[in-house]
């Protein structure tokens, strides 16, 4: 089949299958990440990581 | 998630836990160096930008002079914009942010030197030898190859720096910015390597080891993927910092980021050939960059959602904080340029726009709305910290913002409307079926107040550019450098207990494997099974959406995939190398390698004389490319336009391709044969002498300078040795064969009243336009007695 769709155009219907098979893929797991990722503190921690230093930055002349 | 407040009071972090800290301090100084470095050659830029711009509505403001011409503007402008201010910026930012996120100094103050030093050698060869006219064409991959080794070298030094510096680091987890960044350094190295392999025929010049058909994938493959892995992906990485940081809240859903990261770095490497829909690139590759730019809308939504939700709740901050304007905007023309994007790659739509100003407008949505508004939000933020002080004028801050944006806004509009105007202009045909304006320069006059509006909405944005430069710089002024200090545990502990072989048994990583594993199955089976395999790849996908979606869920840290994966940057590393390395593969291997994947159909080139090489060095040199296409795609109107469709075999000794993406000017493939020596003389010399209206240049050094006959057999020999069926006899004698085809063109001048020396670029360039579209025998041929020229 590589051959075929390599060589000519006629399984150009390959790409839209793989295109449709991961919209819908990526929409059901970004709602599911949306519906449930309110109240899980796994990623908490590294969410926080940017807002660490606020809290602990120094500065000195250089 | 919790409040910024609590999580800096009671992170959980593994490594915090540790009693012993020391104090460190950060490497800031090279971060002013990157960020006024930025600021300063955004300026040149800019400049550059409205010059040429100037240029397109006024031929006048090109002085009739070789390195003020647009030709060779235009790339200083692109390579200016993306490498020196972005570039700066980019490298500036990150050094800021990976030093805190990682909690550790960079791993060597030397090699950050060498880094920035270097850098900055590359944008001024880069600014020296390009209005030279010194390029390999290649749209922002211009840079001659002695540069090239340059850019490669202080990459490395850049690359290992980074790497050293994620090795050394003492928070064990790899932050979604981080994550942007490492996809950044891999891809870019790959990228540029792999587009810029040339042979070098002097010191500053070489051709492509590609041809054609090959070369054009390959470039588009390194230029859209410029923009994806040195425009987007690291600058999704400041947004992933500096946003929240300006925000004061975290990111709005980190594992959407992780669903958005591995998608969008996946996706975007397949893209590239939607640059080149309706040409003479196989019809597979088309499809492919089609329809994988337009799975890039959902990944690239994704980042823009997750960016403007982390203001949840602090939208007022959106009136009075410049920095947040100038963030959440840039966020906001990312999304829009991403829907624009993939939009522009519908086939039926690229037919309109392709070749026309509607692609420069998007571009500029995206290098002035995304990249120009995030470098400013960082810039302003950034800069008081850097020199312990507060930002000069808010109010100076906030005139810049609203006259960028009015300058991109007009910029865009003035883009849209002249380049659908002159894409429904170049396909429109009376009811007798002929084209309804046959004369190019008729569809330039038509969009030249757009022009004018261009001109006016990018100098808005450059005197804002100015604006910022100025208060940036009373900024530092009105303080002293300040480099930031932290306390940070001396020995982390990064042991989890898992191994990397249990992390590879992990469920996210067997589904992938057996989905890619179906998937290649598919690939290769036969039509029948291949229908079998593919139900099997949809239940394998959602029987693993919810499988890894429990896995993520799961409430033990130790007990998540991506938890533990971003503990260990050597493996995040190299998953990200496979991920961008499959669509690369996909696509660029079978174009060089399987001969059936680029048919040679139409009729096969045959190699260029010696001095139509010359000539075709000086249509290089000079940026012809710039504004003329050399690709007659398949449409009636075309056809009509400019004659015969071209076809992919018409190409293959073209070291480099030189099929354009813009058509200032009308197309060129056909052009040889088409007008007499005498037509080209006068029109290179003044295009307005044969075509009233142009806005093309003049070029009257061209009738001065001399080609070297000397270098002749150098160039035969060099593209010998690439493939190109050159006789011995060829080689031996290429300055004779040169000079030879010159004189008949001097002859045929004379006998018209023009006298001009036979040593010319004019008349070489005269030879390489006659010769375009048209394959008389070759000697190789005749010696074969074949009709095909390999």
């Amino acid at each position: 089949m590589f051959k075929a769709f390599y060589a000519s155009a006629e399984l150009l219907d390959g790409p839209i299958i793989a295109m449709a098979i991961f919209m819908t893929t990526f929409a059901l797991v970004s709602i599911r990440m949306w519906r449930k990722g309110k109240n899980n503190p796994t990623y908490d921690h590294m969410a926080m990581l940017p807002l660490e230093d606020n809290a602990s930055a120094e500065g000195s002349a250089s | 998630m919790t409040s910024p407040a609590e999580g800096a009071a009671t992170s959980t972090s593994p490594a915090s836990q540790h009693l012993d800290e020391i104090e460190i301090t950060y490497d800031d100084a090279i971060v002013r160096k990157f960020v006024f470095a930025s600021v300063g050659w955004g300026v040149i830029g800019l400049l550059v930008g409205v010059i040429i711009a100037t240029q397109l509505a006024f031929f006048q403001a090109n002085f009739d002079t070789s390195w003020l011409t647009f030709g060779r503007l235009r790339p200083l402008h692109t390579n200016a914009v993306i490498f020196a201010f972005v570039g700066n910026m980019i490298f500036g930012s990150v050094y800021y942010s990976m030093q805190r996120l990682l909690k550790t100094r960079m791993a060597s103050d030397l090699l950050s030197k060498i880094h920035f030093w270097g850098w900055q050698l590359i944008i001024v060869c880069a600014a020296v030898t390009l209005p030279l006219g010194i390029t390999q064409s290649k749209e922002y991959a211009e840079l001659e190859w002695p540069i090239d080794l340059l850019v490669t070298v202080i990459w490395v030094v850049f690359a290992i720096n980074f790497f050293w510096t994620l090795i050394k680091r003492r928070e064990k987890h790899l932050y979604v910015a981080i994550w942007f960044y490492i996809s950044f350094v891999v891809t870019i190295a790959v990228l540029y390597i792999v587009n810029n392999l040339a042979l070098p025929v002097f010191a500053f010049k070489s051709y492509s080891i590609y041809a054609g058909v090959q070369d054009a994938l390959v470039q588009w493959w390194y230029g859209h993927n410029a923009v994806a892995f040195f425009l987007t992906t690291p600058v999704l990485g400041i947004m992933y910092y500096y946003l929240p940081k300006a925000a004061e809240r975290p990111v709005y859903s980190y594992r959407l980021s992780i669903v958005h990261f591995w998608s969008l770095v996946f996706l975007y490497i397949w893209a590239g050939p939607h640059h080149l829909l309706y040409t003479a690139l196989p019809e597979w590759a088309q499809s492919l960059g089609m329809v994988f730019s337009l799975m890039l809308w959902a990944p690239s939504w994704g980042g823009m959602l997750n960016g403007l939700f982390t203001l949840r709740g602090a939208w007022d901050k959106l009136r009075t904080d410049p920095i947040i304007k100038f963030l959440i905007a840039g966020v906001t023309f990312y999304g829009m340029a991403t829907f624009e994007g993939p939009l522009l790659s519908i086939k039926s739509v690229s037919a309109l726009g392709h070749y026309t100003d509607w692609i420069i407008g998007h571009v500029h949505t995206g290098a002035l709305g995304w990249n120009g508004f995030m470098a400013a939000g960082v810039f302003y933020w950034l800069v008081p910290r850097l020199y312990g002080t507060e930002l000069h004028s808010k109010s100076l801050a906030n005139f810049h913002f609203w006259l960028g944006t009015l300058g991109i806004l007009l910029y865009a509009m003035a883009m849209w409307i002249g380049g659908i105007t002159q894409g429904l202009m170049w396909r429109a045909v009376t009811a007798e079926g002929a084209l309804l304006y046959p004369n190019f320069v008729e569809t330039i006059e038509a969009i030249r107040p757009m022009y004018m509006m261009r001109i006016v909405g990018g100098l808005m944005y450059f005197v804002g550019f100015c604006l910022m430069a100025y208060n940036l710089f009373v900024t530092a002024k009105s303080g002293a450098p300040v480099d930031g200090r932290a306390k940070v545990p001396a020995k982390p502990n990064f042991d989890d207990g898992v191994a990397v072989p249990a992390l590879l048994t992990k469920k996210p990583v067997i589904f992938s494997v057996a989905a890619a594993a179906v998937g290649s199955a598919f690939f290769l089976a036969n039509l029948t099974v291949g229908a079998i395999l593919l139900v099997i790849l949809v239940i394998i996908g959602f029987v693993s959406v919810k499988f890894f979606g429990k896995e993520l869920e799961a409430g033990e840290h130790h007990n998540t995939f991506h938890y533990l994966l971003e503990g260990r940057p050597l493996l995040f590393s190299t998953l990200c190398l496979v991920a961008i390395l499959i669509g690369g593969i996909a696509e660029i291997v079978p174009t060089i390698m399987v001969e059936k994947a680029v048919p040679k159909t139409g009729p096969i080139a045959t190699p260029y004389q010696p001095l139509e090489l010359h000539g075709r060095d000086v249509y290089v040199r000079e940026g012809c490319y710039v504004c003329h296409s050399q690709m007659i795609r398949p449409f009636v109107s075309e056809k009509m336009r400019y004659g015969e469709i071209s076809t992919a075999g018409e190409f293959i000794y073209d070291h480099p391709f030189q099929w354009g993406s813009k058509r200032t000017g009308p197309d060129l493939h056909r052009v040889g044969g088409k007008y007499p020596n005498l037509w080209h003389y006068n029109h290179m010399l003044n295009p307005r002498s044969t075509s009233p209206g142009s806005n093309m240049p003049n070029y009257p050094w061209l009738a001065e300078n001399k080609v070297d006959f000397a270098d002749t057999a150098l160039k035969v020999k060099a593209m010998k040795t690439l493939g190109v069926p050159y006789t011995v006899d060829e080689i031996a004698n290429a300055a004779q064969l040169a000079e030879k085809q010159a004189k008949v063109i001097t002859e045929d001048l004379k006998q018209n009243g023009v006298t001009i020396e036979a040593n010319t670029d004019l008349v070489a360039l005269i030879a390489y336009l006659q010769r375009l579209g048209k394959h008389p025998a070759h000697p190789s041929q005749k010696a074969s007695g074949t009709a095909a020229a390999k």
